[in-house]
Order: C-alpha cells, then structure tokens, then sequence
C-alpha cells in the first residue's frame, strides 16, 4: 500500500542522512505517483542541502501536468528536463529522472523521456533527503520510491515503468527502495542501506501500484 | 512356523518314467513343502534376492507406499508427493488492470484484494512431468485486514501455454472454478483455507504435463459466482497447486 500525500497539510517523509549527500552525478530517481489533480505543483523526491537552495527534485510543474527533473544550485542557476507527456488525474503514473552531469538530465514519465543540458553547478553536499515536497508539496499516493547511484540507462527506465520492482533493476548501485507500503511509524529502506523516512504531518495509507516483485522457485 | 525352504527336499526313493506307483509318503514330504513355502510367503519373513522382508499385516491407505526400516521390515507411509506448486503474494505477476496489490501485514507479504471491485492476481508455472492427470486442487491461504464475520468468495482460472500454438499477446484462460463460501474467522488476522478445484481436461484449460501456465486468482467480490459480503480487503499470504 502507499502513501497518500495532502499538499495542504504538508505532509512528507524525510531523513537527515546524507543519501546520495556526497555522490557526484550520475544517479537516478523513481517512483510511482498517483495524483489527484495532475495539474497541481508538487515535489515527488528530492535531494537538498537544509535551508538552503541546493537541490535536485523531481516533481510535477505547475499547471501544465508535466512532470520535471530539476536541479537548482546556490547560486541561483537552474535547469529542468520536461516531460513532453502529461500525468492523468488518478492514474499510476512511472515517474523518474536520471541526472546524468552537470548539464544533461532526463525526466521520464511512463517510460519516455525528454533531456534538458543546461549548465548547473551543483553542490553535492546533500544532507537530507524528501518525499512529498519542501515547500511544494504534492498531492496524491506515493509509493516504491527509490534512488541508485548510477545513471540508469534507457531499457532500466522502460523496465521500471512497466512495473519491476527497483530490485530487479542495478542492485549492485542500490542506495536506498522505499515501498512505502504505509503500515509502520517510520517507512522502511529496503535496501541495505537501512535509510528508513520519517514520517511528517501523517500521510495516510492508500492502494498500492502494480508491481512485479522478484521472486525465487519453491 | 514354518520357514522358506531353500531347497525342495528330494525324494527318498526315485521314480523312474515306466508308469511305477510313486509312494504316498513323497507326495506327502512335496505337499508339506508346498505348504511352507504358502505359509513363509503369507506371514513372512521371507527372503527376495537374498533379503528377509517382514510385510504389514494390513494394507495401507489409498496413495500409501511401502517404506523400510533398512532391517527387512516393511510399513506403509504417505506415498511420494503428487504435484505440487506454491507461491506466496511476491510471486504475483499482476494484469495491468484490477489487480490485488501488495501490502504487508507484521511483515508478512499480502495481497490486498477489494472489498467490493473484483480484483485479481496472477500466478505463473510449468506443470510438472510428474503430473498423472489426476485434476488439479488450488488452496488459497486467506486472511480478512479487519472483519471477524462475514463470508468472502474466490475463483481460479488456468491459461494453458502450449507451445507454438497459444499467442501470448492476448489473455487465454479458460472459465473460472468457484470456491466454497470462505468464513471470516473470530480472530482479526487468523489464516483460514479455501480450496478450488479443476477436473483434467478442458476445466483447466486441457494443460498437461510439462506445459507452462498461468493461474489467475480473483476475488468475486461483487459476488457474481457466490456470496461475498465482506466490504473490505481480503489478504492473500499463499497459493498452493496440487494434483488432486
């Protein structure tokens, strides 16, 4: 099950834990977003340095129903990968960036993807990492959240919005798979890593996406 | 009692083939050997291949088989394992539409499947050689996220994959086999077992040994095949095959 987010309560999951605080590009981004009114801001995952403007999100843009991989540096410079496809009110959505250097990064949306190759000089000194907003929060189910230290290439992006589990795809670059299944007072990492998010203002729980989750023979 | 000869005693007096009377008293020592050689094989010990085996007294149950001691002496025992599969909800293979989606519970792996859309989950296997077309038995590991009353109802289907013929792109499973009415227990989060059943043939899709398959699992619950009149998720924790 995932987790429901209400932008008018600010609500989010977060850790002060440096994930992915001091890897350089490349990384990659994914989860699944369900939202309620797809033309409604709100970030989905970010990577930030506290209090300040440092960071890399992705999220929905604002009014336009796009989804977007945004990195902003301290000095105030900033670029975006756009979808060119649009999300559908209350429909699972494969949301995913791979931020590949500090001027190429790719949004994908159920398994397509556009660039963008402005220039950011990113500072990777992240110290906490968000799901469901800073300041933009968004409104809708969140769930099998995850994040590599890799650049995932093209066929683990199409893989991941057919349903794999982030599992299945790269483990050896895992940093850190948030199923979000909504049942616990903290959500568990699943990973290794153990970067298990605090849970802000309650999300509630809610269903989960369809998801193909690796199994053995018995 | 008597034992197993290991050799028929020899007559004491020889007959030759002239048509000479043979003496009662041989016909008697052949007789009593055959006798002993009846009783050893009808109460045992007796030797095969330089073994003494000692049988049960009764014949076992139906499907039993025979097990040694290593010492001679033998016993029935529940016979080898017929065919058997089972999966638990991570080895769901999910339809792109209404289906049962993943959950825990105290770090069990569910299914969730709804309490009032039918919502359905997918299973897939290669039938085993061993299979001896003896129908299949699907048993559902079932327990209820809230309810302690109330019954819920689930269905089976099977999509044969046989080879070169079935086209993939497209669903293929066969009609779906309905379960008994499966009754919340009185305790939140106690398992209880369901049982759906398919005849050999085209009930399941015609599979056959060393075939690939699908299994779908649906819970009716609009209860279109039987009653299902719990409102809320129904968690499935297993899903067994069988040959029935």
């Amino acid at each position: 099950m995932s987790r429901n987010f209400t932008a008018a309560s600010s609500q989010y999951l977060y850790s002060n834990l440096p994930i992915l605080g001091a890897t350089a590009r490349p990384c990659t981004f994914h989860c699944w977003f369900l939202p309620v009114t797809a033309t409604d801001n709100g970030v989905l995952m970010m990577s930030l340095t506290a209090g300040t403007t440092n960071w890399r999100q992705l999220g929905l843009r604002s009014s336009d129903g796009k989804l977007g991989a945004q990195e902003r540096e301290l000095a105030g410079a900033s670029g975006i990968a756009t979808s060119t496809g649009v999300l559908t009110n209350g429909v699972w959505a494969a949301c995913g960036a791979v931020w590949t250097s500090a001027a190429s990064r790719t949004v994908w949306l159920n398994g397509a993807k556009d660039t963008n190759t402005d220039a950011v000089a990113l500072t990777d000194s992240f110290d906490t990492f968000r799901i469901g907003g800073q300041a933009n929060y968004a409104t809708g189910d969140i769930a099998e959240a995850a994040a590599w230290n890799v650049g995932l290439d093209d066929a683990e992006m199409v893989a991941l919005a057919k349903g794999y589990s982030p599992d299945m795809i790269r483990p050896a670059a895992h940093v850190a798979y948030w199923k979000l299944f909504g049942n616990a007072a903290s959500e568990a990492d699943y990973w290794k890593n153990k970067y298990d998010l605090a849970i802000v203002n309650a999300p509630a729980k809610a269903a989960h996406p369809r998801i193909y989750y690796p199994t053995g023979a018995f | 009692m008597a034992s197993f000869p290991t050799t028929i005693k020899s007559f004491t007096t020889k007959v030759d083939g002239a048509g000479k009377t043979i003496s009662a008293a041989h016909v008697n020592d052949l007789q009593s050997e055959v006798v002993a050689i009846e009783t050893a094989i009808i109460t045992g010990p007796f030797p095969i291949r330089g073994v003494s085996y000692t049988w049960p007294a009764a014949d076992g149950s139906s499907g039993n088989a025979l097990l040694t001691n290593g010492a001679g002496t033998l016993s029935w025992a529940v016979g080898p394992a017929k065919v058997f599969l089972q999966w638990d909800a991570l080895g769901n293979r999910p339809p792109a539409t209404a289906y049962a989606t993943p959950d825990t519970r105290n770090a069990h792996a569910v299914l969730d499947f709804d309490g009032t859309t039918d919502e359905e989950a997918i299973f897939a296997g290669v039938l085993p050689v061993a299979y001896a077309s003896g129908g299949l038995t699907i048993e559902l590991y079932i327990a209820f996220t809230t309810v302690t009353t109330g019954s819920a109802h689930f269905q089976a289907s099977i999509e044969r994959i046989d080879l070169s013929s079935l086209d993939i792109d497209a669903d293929s499973f066969a009609a779906v086999n309905e379960s008994a009415a499966i009754t919340a227990p009185a305790t939140c989060g106690m398992v209880v077992k369901t049982t759906i059943t398919f005849t050999d043939g085209a009930d399941m899709d015609s599979l056959a040994a060393g075939e690939a398959f699908r299994l779908k699992i649906r819970r009716d619950a609009d209860g279109t095949g039987g009653t299902d009149d719990i409102t809320t998720d129904c968690e499935l924790l297993r899903v067994v095959l069988r040959e029935t």
